[in-house]
């Protein structure tokens, strides 16, 4: 839905598209109707339209404050030990290529590098693994 | 002497975290232990592993890295990340095999241990002497005592035998 959005006084008179300082209002006439149009990228929201109108038909509330659109949506990659969110498929793809091997989905607290450490450091110190405490 | 390392004996560390908080108030200036450098994880349920960045040799982070903004401090033979060029990618946080770059969601920015510029405070603090700042050198030496004590019984044996005769 666009953010210039315009109430049912608007009568199509288009003094807006003519005042329009970044020429970001057109308006089509095509078959028996008439379309307002807007463009986002030019439109510096400077509020003269809504300055001009003389039906009060602009409601130029949405162009300051919007709501958030959903730009992409990619598959989620989880922990393989503790479920927690890491990052995405393509993602973890652009760190394996970069890094020339395969990426296992761990997240930091359970990374392949922890679990080497602590084994080898039980191993170098000679004990078998401390007592846990009741 | 060769360049110092940062030496972590997971055997004799407590879990007090005391690393953990002296890290995030020195080197982030916050109270969250979720911005220190350092982290002592819990492995099995029964070892306390304290891990920080291991200054690899050949580092993931570095290679990793799309911007190089992490570079290697020949001084100190640390990694240290140049943040004029970092974006913020946090691919150095994926790649690292430790899990040891974080990354601090208030600052929005990632970090790792800088060794406190030669000085780290978390040894300073380590009561239970977990933590050693300590040439190469020594850390091989410890290993190799480490080993060694190892096949003591055997040397016991031989001193008995030796002294019957």
């Amino acid at each position: 839905m666009s953010y210039f959005r315009v109430n049912e006084r608007c009568n199509g008179c288009l003094a807006c598209v003519e005042n329009c300082p970044a020429d970001a209002l057109s308006a089509r006439d095509a078959q028996d109707q008439r379309t307002l149009l807007h463009n986002m990228a030019r439109c510096a929201r400077c509020g003269n339209c809504w300055r001009v109108c003389p039906q009060d038909a602009i409601e130029f509330q949405h162009l300051l404050v919007g709501d958030w659109d959903a730009v992409t949506t990619l598959p989620l990659v989880r922990c393989e030990v503790c479920n927690a969110p890491i990052d995405t498929d393509r993602y973890t793809e652009t760190v394996s290529s970069r890094l020339g091997r395969k990426m296992k989905a761990l997240c930091p607290r359970h990374r392949e590098g922890i679990e080497d450490f602590a084994r080898a450091a039980v191993l170098s110190g000679g004990k078998e693994k401390r007592e846990v405490l009741p | 002497m060769g360049e110092k390392v940062l030496h972590i004996d997971p055997q004799k560390c407590t879990g007090c975290m005391q690393c953990e908080g002296v890290c995030a108030v020195w080197c982030s200036a916050s109270g969250n232990p979720s911005v220190s450098r350092i982290r002592v994880l819990k492995w099995e349920g029964s070892l306390f592993v304290p891990m920080a960045c291991r200054q690899c040799e050949e580092a993931p982070c570095m290679a990793v890295c799309p911007k190089e903004a992490l570079y290697r401090d020949g001084a100190l033979n640390r990694v240290m990340v140049d943040y004029t060029r970092c974006i913020s990618c946090r691919m150095c946080v994926a790649a690292c095999p430790f899990g040891a770059m974080g990354f601090d969601a208030g600052r929005q920015r990632v970090f790792k241990c800088d060794l406190c510029d030669g000085d780290p405070r978390c040894v300073r603090f380590c009561l239970p002497g977990a933590l050693s700042y300590t040439a190469s050198e020594t850390v091989q030496y410890r290993r190799i005592r480490h080993a060694a004590q190892k096949q003591a019984p055997i040397k016991e044996a031989t001193h008995v035998l030796l002294s019957s005769e």
